[in-house]
This record gives C-alpha cells, structure tokens and sequence, in this order.
C-alpha cells in the first residue's frame, strides 16, 4: 500500500525557562492511503504536539521542532516555506479539533466561516494557475476529458460550464495558449461568493444537518455539542483533503452522539477517500473503525500495528495495562480492575531508559539505564526489552499474564 | 431489608429563567437508597443528574419534593440534625482542577471541615488530616503542598480525603473519574470501592460512562431529562434493559474489543435531546423513541415495576424484542 504521510523521527521540545522540555523524543509513523490510523495515549503523552508539528502549528516559541521528516506526496513539510505549508494545511490536510467552541469564531455567523474558509483555501493564485494550466493545455483536443476536469477542478456546472468550455476553447485555440489560459484561470478563480454560499450549504447537509439554510444564519452557541462537531467536519472536508488530522474529535460527546458523529466521519471518510489520523485516549472509540493503532507514551511509540494486532497480540506492557485497566461491559462485575501503578511520567525528569519503566511490572534493569530496542514482527512494532532474546524468562512472565486476560475473555 | 440511607419523595428541582418561564431539571424523582449500596445515576448531559445529587446533598435548593436522611426530612431538621447530616453527607467532585483552592494548602483544605464542624483539638485534626492522607494513597509530607503541585488523579485523591476527613456515611460522587485518564481511572475508583467497604459507606455515584457505572454500581437508575426512566440491578440493567432510551444508551457504548464490535448493534435514535425548557407532550422521549404510540404523546409515564427490583416507565417499549 502506499504511504501518504511519513513521519520519520520527530524530536520536539518546549522551552521553559531555563530547562528544555522534549515532549516527542524519537517518533515515527505512517499513514497509508484510505485508513484510518488512531494514534492512543494519555494525557502528555505527545499525541496532539505530535500531529501539530506534522503541520508546524505549535506556537514557536515556546515550541521548537528539533529534528524529523513529514514527507507528504513527495514533499518534506519540515522543509517547506511558510506560504508553502499554508496552502497544503487545511486543503490537503486538515484538523478537526476536540471543542469547536474553541475553534470557530464565536462572533461570526456559521455560514459566513465556512463560506470565508473556502474562498480563502480556494483561492486562486499565480503558481496555481500556473500548474492548473499544466494540466488543461494536454487536453485540448479532448472536450469530454476538458468538461470533466473543468466539473472536477473549478466545480463548474450547468450553464457555467458552457459559458467556461466556450471561453477556454478561446484561449486553446489562440497563439500564446499558455499564457492565455493562465490569465482566464486567474480571473474567473474557483470559487465565486455566491457559488462558495451554496457550496457551505452542500457541505452542512452532508454532514447530515437538518435545515442547512438556517444554521448558516447561526452562530456556534446555538448548536449543541453534536451539531458543533458536524459543523467542524464540515468545514475540515470542504477542500477535500487527502489527510484529515481529527485531534479528540468526539471526547467532549455524550455516548450517543459520539457514536453517531464517529459513524459520520467514517462515512465520509471513506466515500472522499481521504486518510485520517484519529488522535484519542479511548480504546473503545478506535477498536471499531481503525485500521491500525500506534500506543503513545512519554513521547514515543511503545507499539503499532494493525488493530487486530494491538488487541489481540498485544507486545507492549502499557498497552496490556491500558485494556485491562477500563471497565468493560462484557466482562463480569467480579473482575477486579488491574491498575497501573504510578501516574504518567513528568516530562522534565523522563527516566533513561524506557519511559514506562517505572510504572511497568515486568521491569529489568536495563530498561531503566537503555532506551529499548525496536522489534519488528511483519508490520508489528514494539518498543520494549522484554522481545530482546536475553530477558526470554521475563517474556514468558508477561506471555502468562496475557494469556490469562485473554482466557478470561472467553470465559 | 437494610435501613433506608436516602430517601428521595417526588422531588422536583427548577431554576427560573427569565421571569416566567421555568427549567424544571429534575421533575418529580422518586428514589431510596439503602445503607452500604452504591447507587449509580447515569444519563447524558443535562439530564439533571448532577442536580438531583447537588439536591440531595443539600447545596441547591428544592422546588417541591422531599429528600430525607435515615428517615428525617432535611428541610424540616432541628439545626443540630442539619448540621449533623451536613457532616455526615459529603460530595466528590468532578473537575480536581476547580474544585480545590488553589491559595490553601493541602493540609488546609483536607482539615477545612473539621475547623468548621469543630471537632477534636487542632493537634487531632492534624494527626486526621495525616492519616487520610495516608488511606487515600498520599504522603503526608506533601501536605503543606498546594494542589498545583499535584497531578489530576492526585487530586482527586486529595478531594477524596477531603470528603472522608469527616467521617461520612454516605457520599454524592460526581463523576469523579471523567477528567481522569484511564489508567488513573482505575486508581480512584479501585480507592472508592475500598474505602467504601473498609467504613461502610453508602455512595451516590454520578457518571455518564455507563462501563464504570457498572462496575461500581449495585443499582442503577437511568435519568432522561429531569426524570428517572429505569431503576434496576445494574447486572440486571444491561442484561434486561426495558425502556427504549435505556437499550440504545447501552447499544451504542463502544467495546474496547474489535470483535466486540463487529457484533455490536447499535440502535439509532433520531434527532437530538429536546430543549428542556420547551418539553414535548407526553412521554419526554417519544419524539426519539423508536416504538412510540399515540397514548405517548399524550399521556405521561410513571415508573412501573417489571419485577419487584426493576422500574422502568415505559410500557411500551418494555414489549419483548
């Protein structure tokens, strides 16, 4: 499969004061094309600062991207301008945030956000019509393939698309036919207002907003939580990006609407063939829709794999202790929870060697004093001690303890 | 059967709104609960669950109704009963970030009540303030500290020490979990349910995460807007559920289990939660309700016993599936 987005090694730190704070020490990850990749962890465990620095969003100062790679369709983020950057975020990739209050404007009309957002992401410039009129000069002599493209990339239609077909075959046919074309590109744009209005209104009724015409008039107080959220999704699908990054997007929900607005994202998901990246604390949340799930801890990766992977040949201690620690309705009331012992570590005093050593069970000594190994089993990653061939006898302790949750299950 | 810790009689808790109008956000509330239980209260939010615990603890007013404690009607006690039932009755709260004051050091706030309520010397109270920090799993030599300088679990736990410092009986837990993450999770509720066996208490227990409240829980009422819809035995409760609202509240809690999961069926509500203040006629969920029938938009339902431990109001949706 392909990989859309290559994290290769990120290192970010926050100054603070005179000490320097490393939240992400040494991550990598992937995301294929067309799935859904969880990234779970606690509170501090980096999953946000993570998938913030793919996009260089955190604030800088204090935060400070120290080493990586973000290689997104051929491109390192890291190495892009500013203005470079601006326009893949949000268009190719774009964030769906945990509370929309927070993320919209509140002073400003629904319909007004979405319809400013997607004449400022649509816009016209220079090098777009530059590259777009790459692309139309190669189908001169092809008027089905032109109209389709015309549909497709400057949502013409109707009358529109006769008026534009008309007005290219103009400039097709005259002598500079580059440079003609890029002017007409440049002067018609993508998007005009009124075209933008009705393109916010689609997109709130595709996100199963009951009466769209009427919550483009309103403000985000006056939705609900579950309304807040859709529009959010909305808004993070309107240019179609090939990467949603979707950071909590359902912790703030009640049971039910959380079940739905998950339901939703995965259905638009797959009909755009978009990737997400679906950031969360919840095992629960991710077990059904995720292809695959990475574990974070202390800023790292302690495991990924495959959903089934991760729940069923669980490598990791943490995450081991991190299903067993949640009550679960299909287990008896009896079942005495197993708790991790300890709270997640402080960023400023990280051990040496493992970030879960001082809370894990099956610690060795040299897990506190080196930091682990990476173990590869078909796709499956861990970071742990316990899979080098030396510590076997600690290995079989954990494969026991696993054995037994798994048992348990089928009871 | 045993003694009758609280004892809730039709209560009905509303904030005015603007003049006329009124938001009734418990509405008529029947509920007893017995000495040495833990009742769990589940709903979504702005169901009233927190005001019918608020309510009982005695820290938001009453409309109409009756909350009474070991048989006493609280509105009616002698000052010294109030303040005894004030003593005996404590609250745990939700958010360990604002419900601690962030100028008072731990040892202040842990001792506040004790001050309060005068009892034992000031040498006492601090050998108490010492070893309740001690139960709840804290070093006492923290206890000059202030709360900043702790972690959310560990603040829950000083909220928890808070609470027992006096001696409680019963305590409203106000879901003291949800701002946790979930290996903390486990830490606190595993404390709760220990100290709750080691000093017999009776617990409150207010949670929208339906997995927890199964766990902690020997009963389980489930509120919807202003109104308990089912009372049961919280085994009984997700093996039977019998009001519509009730099996789809269950049906949709996500399994940290893929193959779980794949079995899952989950029953899709329509629409949102009415706005409270402009309830529907009849049945409050009909307007969702997958099984709704004409008598529902009209009549109103009361809880119905199915079986002397299970109370549900809805005698329709309670027809086999």
């Amino acid at each position: 499969m392909e990989k859309l987005l290559d994290v290769r090694d990120m290192h970010v730190s926050f100054r603070s004061g005179k000490t320097n704070v490393e939240a992400i020490r040494g991550a990598s990850f992937h995301v294929n094309e067309r799935e859904i990749m969880a990234i779970v962890g606690e509170s501090g465990s980096g999953k946000s600062v993570l998938t913030q620095s793919c996009l260089r969003l955190i604030a800088s100062p204090p935060g400070q991207i120290d080493a990586g790679e973000v290689w997104f369709c051929g491109r390192d983020l890291m190495r892009l301008t500013e203005s470079q950057l601006q326009r893949v975020r949000g268009r190719e990739i774009s964030v769906i945030f945990q509370d929309a209050m927070t993320a919209l404007n509140p002073t400003m009309r629904i319909g007004d956000q979405i319809t400013e957002m997607l004449l400022e992401h649509l816009r016209m410039t220079r090098a777009d019509a530059r590259a777009l009129a790459g692309e139309i000069l190669p189908l001169r002599e092809e008027p089905d393939k032109l109209e389709k493209w015309l549909q497709r990339n400057l949502r013409s239609g109707g009358e529109r698309l006769e008026r534009d077909s008309a007005e290219l075959s103009r400039f097709l046919g005259g002598n500079n036919a580059r440079e003609g074309v890029e002017r007409w590109l440049l002067e018609r744009g993508t998007y005009s207002k009124e075209q933008a209005r009705q393109e916010a209104v689609n997109l709130l009724a595709r996100v199963k907003i009951p009466d769209p015409e009427k919550r483009m008039e309103q403000y985000i107080f006056q939705c609900s939580g579950g309304m807040r959220q859709r529009v959010m999704i909305a808004m993070a699908l309107s240019c179609r990006p090939r990467l949603v990054i979707a950071d909590e997007p359902t912790t703030a929900l009640d049971v039910t609407i959380k079940a739905e607005i998950l339901d939703l994202l995965a259905e638009l998901i797959r009909s755009l063939q978009t990737s997400i990246i679906l950031i969360t604390h919840d095992l629960g949340t991710v077990a059904s829709c995720a292809d695959r799930i990475g574990v974070m801890y202390g800023g790292q990766f302690m495991e990924q794999g495959t959903t089934r992977q991760i729940f069923y040949e669980t490598l990791h201690p943490y995450t081991l202790g991190l299903m067993e620690a949640a009550p679960r309705l299909d287990l008896p009331r009896s079942r005495k929870l197993s708790t991790i012992p300890g709270s997640p570590p402080n960023l400023d005093h990280m051990p040496a060697g493992c970030p879960f050593s001082t809370r894990c069970s099956y610690c060795m000594a040299v897990c506190k004093a080196n930091q682990p190994p990476l173990t590869d089993k078909n796709g499956h990653t861990v970071h742990c001690w316990l899979y080098d061939p030396r510590a076997a006898a600690q290995r079989e302790l954990f494969e026991a303890d696993k054995e037994k949750k798994h048992g348990r299950k089928n009871d | 059967m045993a003694e009758k810790m609280i004892e809730i009689r039709d209560l009905c808790v509303s904030f005015p709104l603007d003049g006329k109008r009124t938001l009734e956000a418990v509405s008529h509330v029947d509920l007893s609960i017995f000495r040495g239980e833990t009742m769990g209260l589940v709903g979504e939010s702005g169901c009233g669950k927190t005001t019918l615990g608020r309510a009982v603890k005695g820290i938001v007013p009453i409309s109409s109704g009756s909350v009474l404690y070991r048989g006493h009607d609280v509105a009616r006690m002698s000052f010294s009963d109030r303040k005894r039932f004030q003593r005996e009755t404590q609250m745990i709260f939700q958010d360990p970030y604002s419900s601690l004051d962030p100028r008072m050091t731990v040892r202040e706030i842990v001792r506040e009540g004790m001050k309060a309520h005068r009892l034992g010397t000031a040498r006492e109270q601090n050998d108490r303030v010492d070893s309740m920090l001690e139960l709840v799993g804290l070093n006492p030599e923290h206890a000059n500290r202030f709360p900043h300088e702790f972690s959310g679990g560990q603040r829950q736990r000083i909220g928890i020490a808070r609470a027992l410092a006096l001696d409680p009986a019963f305590i409203v837990c106000d879901e003291p979990t949800s701002a946790l993450d979930v290996s903390i999770q486990a830490q606190i509720v595993t404390l709760l349910k220990e100290i709750q066996a080691r000093m017999g208490l009776t617990l409150l227990f207010i949670s929208h995460d339906l997995a927890m409240v199964k766990y902690v829980s020997d009963r389980i009422a489930v509120m919807y807007l202003g109104q308990i819809i089912e009372l049961a035995e919280a085994d009984d409760l997700y093996d039977h559920p019998q009001h519509p609202y009730t099996r789809a509240l269950l049906s949709s809690i996500q399994l940290a289990d893929p193959d779980a999961e794949a079995r899952r069926v989950r029953i899709r509500l329509q629409g949102d939660v009415p706005n409270p203040i402009d309830l529907p006629q009849g049945c409050r969920f009909q307007g969702r309700c997958p099984n709704a029938c004409p008598e529902c938009r009209t009549k109103e339902h009361r809880l119905v016993a199915v079986s002397p431990t299970h109370l549900t109001s809805c005698s329709v949706g309670a027809a086999p599936l």
